[in-house]
């Protein structure tokens, strides 16, 4: 739900959220090679599929994001990944929309590479718990980096959008610490029976390519 | 799950869907655009009646619509509601003892017909074509060949991990799981997404050299060649003329105009 919907921002941000959007997708997938592509694809595919899970709270649920698990997967990639799996949320189920594709992208691309950036810290740790630490944390703060960007959106359109910008942000409190705790355990999963489809922690000797 | 396969109605016979892919995603784009930028609730409402108008046009079912407008309403319904009371603004509206901002009703239907016709507009846009002919007009319209090839493989995978996802849910029902607001509930979440991830990992690698052994060396070949006919120009005029046409009225009703 971090998704904002057609038709509330103004044309400036919408403008500026296409442009982004569209040089960071330029700019990560610059020396991509051709082997990468059904692998962007693959994990797009999935976090899209992952996204469409309901966790309950009380007595509604709320779905995940999986913009964190973008970033731990797919490093510097998971920016065009997420990009496209919003696309085709648009798209196909009408979350968020069209005229806002490039906004929504900044809004949780840039938190997924920041995720990619978090779960590097677990370099040079030797703990086995490491993955679940840093990809928990690397999970929460894309949720946290979203929101806070979507409100800070909302409050340049005005006073007026003051407290629905402190509403997104209490309704994805929930999210995550939803998403802190399964993107941790799902890193630490995969940590233990797939650990080279984790982004290398440069410098330590674990995982591959 | 329903609602992944965007082009089952692709075979319909109508003048959207006789429309040439790149002029129709072209101009209908614009729409959107022009749509979401108006600021005079009365130019937002002609938008909605212009996108109603392109809909039936396209002879989409029309409760395909009603469940796809359902989402974007749901999120834009508390902004509606919450606009009144926050608005501000010399004008107000007394409801028993309740001060209502007048801009904030404003407001707020404004950013909910722009939403909604936004939405009624995608529909027509999207569904008139199969999906990978829609990937190739947005190659004719110069998006980059990677990212038209991750659209492409994303979108056929998706029907595939939906499928390994539900078997994953059908075999932990099978085991008495059932999701509750608790920490092991999102162990389990979290271990069967890393499945699902395990899985598709495993399944890239496979696809990737059986592509590679039929020749895939990082491009696609295009299978349709496009062609704008002189209906194609028409309805392309037609529908960019109408985008154009509620700029100019939008900035005529804000500069005080007209009404």
């Amino acid at each position: 739900m971090v998704h904002i919907s057609d038709g509330v921002l103004s044309p400036p941000i919408l403008a500026g959220g296409f442009l982004l959007a569209g040089a960071m997708i330029l700019l990560t997938l610059r020396d991509v090679k051709a082997e990468e592509v059904p692998k962007i694809s693959l994990i797009t595919a999935a976090i899209f599929v992952a996204s469409l899970v309901h966790f309950p709270v009380g007595p509604t649920s709320v779905h995940l994001v999986m913009n964190g698990l973008a970033g731990i997967l797919l490093g510097k990639r998971a920016f065009a990944s997420v990009a496209v799996a919003l696309t085709l949320q648009a798209v196909l189920f009408q979350h968020g929309g069209i005229s806002v594709i490039g906004v929504n992208a900044v809004n949780m691309g840039i938190p997924a590479l920041l995720a990619w950036q978090i779960f590097e810290g677990r370099r040079g740790l030797t703990s086995p718990k490491r993955e679940v630490v840093f990809g928990a944390v690397a999970g929460g703060f894309a949720v946290l980096g979203a929101t806070l960007i979507l409100s800070a959106e909302l409050l340049i359109l005005g006073e007026a959008f003051n407290e629905i910008a402190a509403l997104v942000l209490a309704a994805h409190v929930p999210i995550m610490l939803i998403e802190t705790a399964v993107i941790g355990l799902a890193a630490g999963f995969l940590q233990s029976v797939k650990p080279e489809m984790l982004i290398r922690a440069r410098g330590s000797g674990h995982g591959g390519a | 799950m329903s609602g992944l396969d965007i082009d089952g109605h692709a075979g319909i016979d109508s003048p959207i869907h006789r429309w040439d892919p790149r002029a129709k995603i072209a101009s209908i784009l614009i729409l959107i655009f022009s749509v979401v930028m108006v600021e005079s609730i009365s130019v937002a409402l002609l938008g909605l009646a212009l996108s109603v108008a392109i809909l039936l046009a396209s002879r989409l079912p029309l409760r395909e619509v009603a469940r796809r407008v359902r989402w974007p309403v749901i999120f834009l319904l508390p902004i509606f509601f919450i606009l009144p009371f926050t608005g501000g603004g010399e004008r107000t509206v007394v409801i028993s003892t309740v001060d209502l901002s007048l801009d904030g009703i404003f407001l707020g239907s404004l950013i909910l017909t722009r939403g909604v016709a936004a939405v009624i507009l995608a529909y027509p846009l999207f569904a008139t074509s199969p999906f990978n002919i829609t990937v190739q007009a947005m190659r004719g319209l110069k998006m980059p060949e990677v990212t038209a090839q991750i659209f492409l493989f994303t979108y056929r995978y998706l029907f595939l991990l939906r499928e390994e996802m539900i078997s994953i849910e059908k075999s932990l029902a099978s085991k008495s799981f059932a999701k509750k607001t608790d920490l092991r509930t999102a162990r389990v979440i979290g271990t069967a997404l890393g499945m699902l991830f395990v899985r598709s990992y495993e399944r890239s690698e496979r696809i990737y050299r059986a592509m590679v052994s039929r020749g895939y060396e990082g491009t696609l070949p295009s299978t349709v060649k496009f062609e704008m006919k002189g209906g194609d120009w028409a309805k392309s005029f037609a529908v960019t003329g109408a985008a154009l046409m509620l700029q100019i009225i939008d900035f005529a009703s804000t500069q005080g105009v007209i009404i």
